[in-house]
């Protein structure tokens, strides 16, 4: 006589022992939405996933940061994309992995500026492209000449053509690049702070998502804004003629992006295969076609597309950027934070 | 010989659980609101006070709030009226009233910005017109913020003050009309008294929807426009500073109270006026 309780059970146990199996040989990836995750899909995880048979689930979330977060005791996600000044600080909440750099060989193909590393010189993540935070501008209300500084977003003649960031992003990229502009650094922000307060001022909107700036860009209901290229590069090719990314003449600030993995995440030897796998020049060569982020590995070779489009050597325009400590900008994202509060709400006094 | 009308005591688990989610969420705010560097204390709420720029914000939400159920009340009222007048098919034009809730708010709010925006619909048509030479702000300012909470909030006060008007006995207007009074003075002395307890649960819904707002002040909103909620949202899901957001949302939950408790009590005396008790 069978004994169905017997069989009930290991039924059970089976497909708990499977979907763990399955779970410890998959990546469950946060990455931003708008078009992110469909750049990743494409460009890193159906790629790797014919390659080593390793199942990559990507998934959009607003902001990874909090997934890793929400997630801190049962981490649900075991990669996951950030900023770099996101990852610092959740490095120093306790809540991500740190490698050794033999872990990845083709990390000595990226220059070691770009890497984030902790205090104990353990690696947090693997750097894989960058975009840059230059002037967006829609051409078909004034020529991108118009900005080639970013004090001319000051300038009175723009008020209520411009849009800002909010605080958690102006306070990490705009303060800073504005810093740069005024003589400054990521250190040394008064000045910065002062331009920036100037811009808000001249600032129809706060943009609170990709989806609403480009909407504001496109419709010319601002003429320009600091804004992230990938953007700019992504409309153009949709189609869109009237969109220019400026690089101001004290230059534009480097965004490099990094894959990190929530601290006690399952799966330790597919996630560690995955992080080499976007370490890879490979990868990088195809987002870059895709979505315009530019690769880190200076063994990548873009298309002649990509190439044509950036109008530039690759690594010059890499080297060109500005490249902050942004350890620093997250131990003091609090301050800055409250700085740029500050002095958005005063810009309107 | 009298039957009991107490109700069955399982029909207060519902409501029972639903007060128990939400004093347990309150007191988990309290806690967490508590909580400093520095060990327990109200420092979040001092810090929170001793910056201009939010206690702008918690003004400018309750300034905003106020418009906001005043203007949905303005226009809302009349139209609920003209429903519970009308003599056909009264369940389509509920539909009307209810169907932009079908559509996501941020896709509606987007459409504000398509009407009303510098290059939107009604400035490129005055300026056509040559009414105006340069657009006029209509959004990302307050004004927008109000537009955006007034459209998307109006069906909750068209439909409390809807259920009231309806039940409404009629036979009170006829006898009112019967003794010689005009449709005017009939609104005044019947009608509008006794619509009151749906005006103020209608007032009460859209004030404290409208406490909350985050998508509408984003989108709609000038760059010094944020309010309380959008603050809040901002410190739980980017800045993750969860003692700073329950200070915040303590505050707001306060700002709530203190309008919502006098039109509670209002509410109370009007409808036990209107049905008689009241002296």
């Amino acid at each position: 006589m069978i004994n169905f309780k017997f069989v009930k059970w290991s039924i059970a146990a089976a497909v708990i022992a499977a979907s763990g199996a399955s779970q410890a040989q998959e990546i469950t990836m946060a990455t931003w939405g708008g078009g992110v995750g469909k750049a990743w899909r494409e460009a890193f995880a159906e790629p790797f996933t014919k390659q080593t048979n390793i199942d990559v689930k990507i998934v959009e979330v607003p902001t990874p940061e909090a997934q890793v977060r929400a997630q801190k005791d049962a981490p649900k996600f075991n990669a996951a994309l950030s900023s770099l000044f996101e990852a610092s600080q959740m490095y120093a909440d306790g809540l991500l992995e740190d490698f050794d750099m033999a872990d990845f060989p083709a990390l000595k193909d990226v220059p070691e500026k770009y890497l984030l590393k902790a205090p104990n010189g353990r690696l947090i993540g693997v750097s894989t492209y960058f975009a840059y935070y230059g002037i967006a501008v829609n051409t078909d209300l004034a020529p991108a000449s118009a900005f080639s500084s970013w004090k001319d977003l000051a300038d009175p003649k723009w008020a209520g053509k411009l849009s800002v960031t909010r605080p958690v992003y102006s306070s990490a990229y705009d303060l800073t690049i504005m810093s740069v502009a005024e003589g400054g650094s990521e250190r040394d922000t008064d000045k910065g702070l002062a331009l920036l307060s100037k811009v808000a001022k001249n600032s129809l909107a706060m943009y609170s998502s990709m989806a609403q700036m480009n909407q504001l860009l496109q419709r010319g209901e601002v003429t320009a804004a600091p804004y992230y290229s990938t953007r700019v590069w992504q409309m153009k090719r949709e189609g869109l003629k009237n969109i220019e990314m400026v690089i101001p003449k004290e230059g534009a600030l480097m965004l490099p992006y990094i894959v990190v993995v929530p601290k006690n995440a399952k799966g330790r030897e597919a996630y560690m295969k995955w992080l080499n796998y976007v370490a890879q020049p490979e990868g990088q060569v195809r987002i870059a076609d895709i979505a315009g982020y530019l690769p880190l590995n200076s063994k990548a070779e873009l298309t002649p597309a990509a190439k044509e489009h950036l109008g530039q050597p690759l690594i010059a325009l890499r080297d060109s950027l500005y490249q902050p400590d942004w350890n620093y900008i997250a131990e003091n994202r609090k301050t800055r934070m409250e700085q740029v509060e500050r002095a958005m709400a005063a810009a309107g006094s | 010989m009298t039957t009991s009308t107490k109700p069955p005591l399982i029909l207060l688990i519902p409501p029972a659980i639903l007060l128990v989610a939400f004093l347990t969420g309150i007191g988990y705010l309290v806690v967490e609101s508590l909580r400093t560097d520095m060990g327990w204390g109200l420092g979040n709420f001092v810090d929170f006070f001793d910056r201009p720029d939010y206690v702008a914000v918690l003004i400018r939400t309750i300034v905003i709030a106020l418009a906001s159920t005043l203007l949905a009340g303005v226009i809302g009222y009349p139209i609920a009226y003209a429903i519970a007048q009308y003599k056909g098919n009264r369940n389509f034009l509920m539909m009307l009233v209810i169907m932009p809730w079908l559509v996501s708010v941020v896709v509606r709010t987007y459409g504000w910005i398509v009407i009303l925006g510098p290059k939107g619909t009604l400035n490129s048509l005055l300026m056509s017109l040559g009414i105006i030479e340069t657009p006029i702000r209509m959004i990302f300012n307050m004004t927008g913020v109000v537009i955006g909470l007034v459209h998307v909030f109006c069906p909750f006060f068209i439909v409390s003050v809807l259920s009231v008007l309806l039940y409404l006995d009629r036979g009170l207007n006829e006898a009112s009309q019967t003794l010689s009074a005009g449709p005017i003075k009939t609104f005044l002395n019947i009608t509008w008294p006794l619509s009151l307890p749906g005006v103020i649960t209608g007032a009460i819904l859209v004030y404290l929807l409208s406490t909350g707002a985050i998508v509408t002040p984003l989108l709609l909103g000038g760059v010094r426009d944020g309010m309380l909620a959008t603050q809040i949202y901002q410190d739980v899901l980017q800045v993750f500073d969860y003692p700073k957001a329950s200070s915040m949302a303590i505050i707001l939950l306060l700002a709530a109270f203190s309008l919502i408790i006098p039109l509670q009590l209002l509410e109370r005396r009007v409808a036990a006026r209107v049905s008689g008790m009241g002296r």
